[in-house]
């Protein structure tokens, strides 16, 4: 197809596609945060995908699998319509914890955890005495391992019922793969909505200690980019449940975002990998991001890298400047 | 008016939601022929048709079956801008120095600012055939031959629709 047949499409003869709940509610957000005049401050580190960029993004791709729903108490009552296998390793790796607390009438149960070497997550219910209408998306307090804070990468939550949440949280703890126990600690204080209004008050507090699944780590050096963009790929760390592409190169923090495209040898497309980045110069940043490999012959991923160019104030699109594909060998 | 529609046009953010659920899939289903596999623009592309239908939905009249096609038109042409910027073809929006050049004009609207976004907008209160005509001369930077190769018409007969077109949008832009 080219340019013209695109033309001739009659718009009229189109069928809808289905767009799932996790799609709307991005669009809703990005079109909401597009027309809004706010200024959003972003921590030191910006995760950004593509529907980042126009929505403070709560989670990343889908994680749950009904298949293995019926095995786990807590993520069963979580999204029965979703196939992504990744919850698969989820199951069949994650501590049993079943910790419960609670405070202001607010119970909180730590259900399971799962530690790859490099991420941890955990999956959790929390239970109020009234209605909570809005996604309690945030929350105060600290998540540590082994005593250092962690900012949380994604956050899923499902509302089970007017008054129960449950969700499911990850978190990078290290860059490097560990293959130690890690003594975690999650306290949370007061659930966030949106809106940054307080919805559930109270002071939760978690430990627990995980064993990490092997993961495995190797620096490399892969240039990609063209004259104007010159990036490298300088390590890869891959883990039972993340793979992670760490690179570095010639991009503005503030205004030009490095987007991927990404499928593997077999065919398979990864969708919303969103990447996070970090100023590490003057016109310089480190980031990196990352994919849930479902397979394990899976050899090869096939990157194709965009760079994004925004207007430093409203993070609105001025321009899509593509890169060359690039193959990255797994191990 | 479509009471949707309505509530739209007050920025209400309930309608922005239904208006989502409602035709989410559809403005999918075209972005998607177009700028397939490219996951990254297709998803940038719908978010970006859907700010538009937010933004503009104030300057659209009619009823439910010209709101379907006027969103399915803004999907249109917002995914064939994109794949061509994908492309590295140039954006030729040169619609405001074709219209300075235009006789039929008044000076107050040539001196006027107008965005490329309103032009957008502007051409869907169209018809639909000189609407298509418009998008693909002025919003993808088509020759008047090549324009009358796509619809089967001969070059005069483009010419005079954009002729008439000009006037129509003269109307519609020098209300801005």
């Amino acid at each position: 197809m080219n340019e013209k047949d695109f033309i001739e499409i009659d718009i009229e003869e189109i069928e809808p596609i289905e767009l799932s709940d996790w799609e709307k509610i991005n669009i809703e957000k990005s079109v909401l945060r597009s027309s809004s005049t706010k200024k959003y401050v972003f921590k030191k580190w910006k995760w950004v995908s593509i529907v980042a960029m126009l929505t403070f993004i709560f989670t990343s791709s889908s994680i749950w699998l009904p298949v293995v729903a019926n095995r786990v108490p807590i993520v069963q009552q979580l999204l029965n319509n979703n196939d992504n296998p990744q919850l698969q390793v989820f199951s069949d790796n994650a501590s049993i914890i079943n910790q419960i607390d609670e405070s202001n009438g607010t119970s909180i149960e730590l259900a399971e955890a799962f530690f790859d070497g490099t991420i941890v997550s955990v999956s959790y219910e929390m239970k109020h005495e009234q209605s909570i209408d809005e996604p309690p998306l945030f929350w105060k307090g600290d998540l540590e391992v082994n005593g250092n804070k962690l900012d949380v990468l994604s956050h899923q939550i499902v509302k089970k019922n007017e008054a129960t949440w449950i969700g499911m949280f990850t978190a990078r703890i290290s860059d490097k793969v560990m293959d130690e126990k890690v003594n975690v600690q999650w306290r949370p204080q007061d659930f966030i909505g949106m809106e940054n209004t307080t919805l559930v008050e109270g002071a939760w507090d978690f430990q627990l200690e995980l064993t990490p699944t092997r993961a495995y780590s190797r620096k490399v050096n892969i240039p990609f980019g063209n004259d104007q963009y010159q990036l490298f790929y300088n390590q890869i760390t891959e883990g039972k449940y993340i793979t992670t592409l760490y690179f570095e190169g010639n991009l503005d923090w503030e205004t030009e975002f490095l987007m991927v495209d990404i499928k593997d040898n077999l065919g398979n497309v990864y969708e919303n990998v969103g990447t996070t980045t970090i100023k590490s110069g003057s016109g310089r940043v480190n980031g990196y991001f990352e994919v849930f490999i479902p397979d394990s012959t899976i050899r090869t991923l096939i990157i194709t890298p965009t760079i994004r160019i925004v207007d430093e104030k409203t993070l609105e699109r001025k321009e899509l400047v593509p890169l060359p594909s690039i193959n990255i060998s797994l191990k | 008016m479509y009471s949707l529609i309505n509530q739209l046009q007050k920025k209400d953010e309930q309608a922005l939601r239904e208006v989502i659920n409602k035709y989410g899939g559809y403005v999918k289903a075209i972005v998607v022929k177009v700028l397939q596999p490219n996951q990254t623009a297709i998803e940038e592309c719908i978010n970006d048709v859907f700010l538009t239908i937010w933004q503009k939905s104030i300057q659209f009249t009619g009823d439910e079956i010209d709101f379907n096609k006027w969103i399915g038109v803004i999907a249109k042409y917002k995914a064939i801008d994109t794949y061509r910027s994908l492309q590295n073809k140039p954006k030729t929006v040169e619609l405001l120095s074709s219209i300075s050049n235009s006789k039929d004009l008044p000076e107050r609207i040539v001196e006027q600012k107008v965005q490329k976004e309103q032009l957008f907008i502007s051409i869907l209160n169209l018809s639909k055939n000189d609407q298509e005509i418009f998008l693909l001369k002025y919003y993808l930077g088509y020759s008047n031959g090549e324009i009358a190769e796509i619809f089967g018409l001969s070059k005069s007969a483009v010419e005079n629709r954009l002729y008439r077109g000009k006037l129509k949008l003269t109307e519609e832009l020098g209300g801005i």
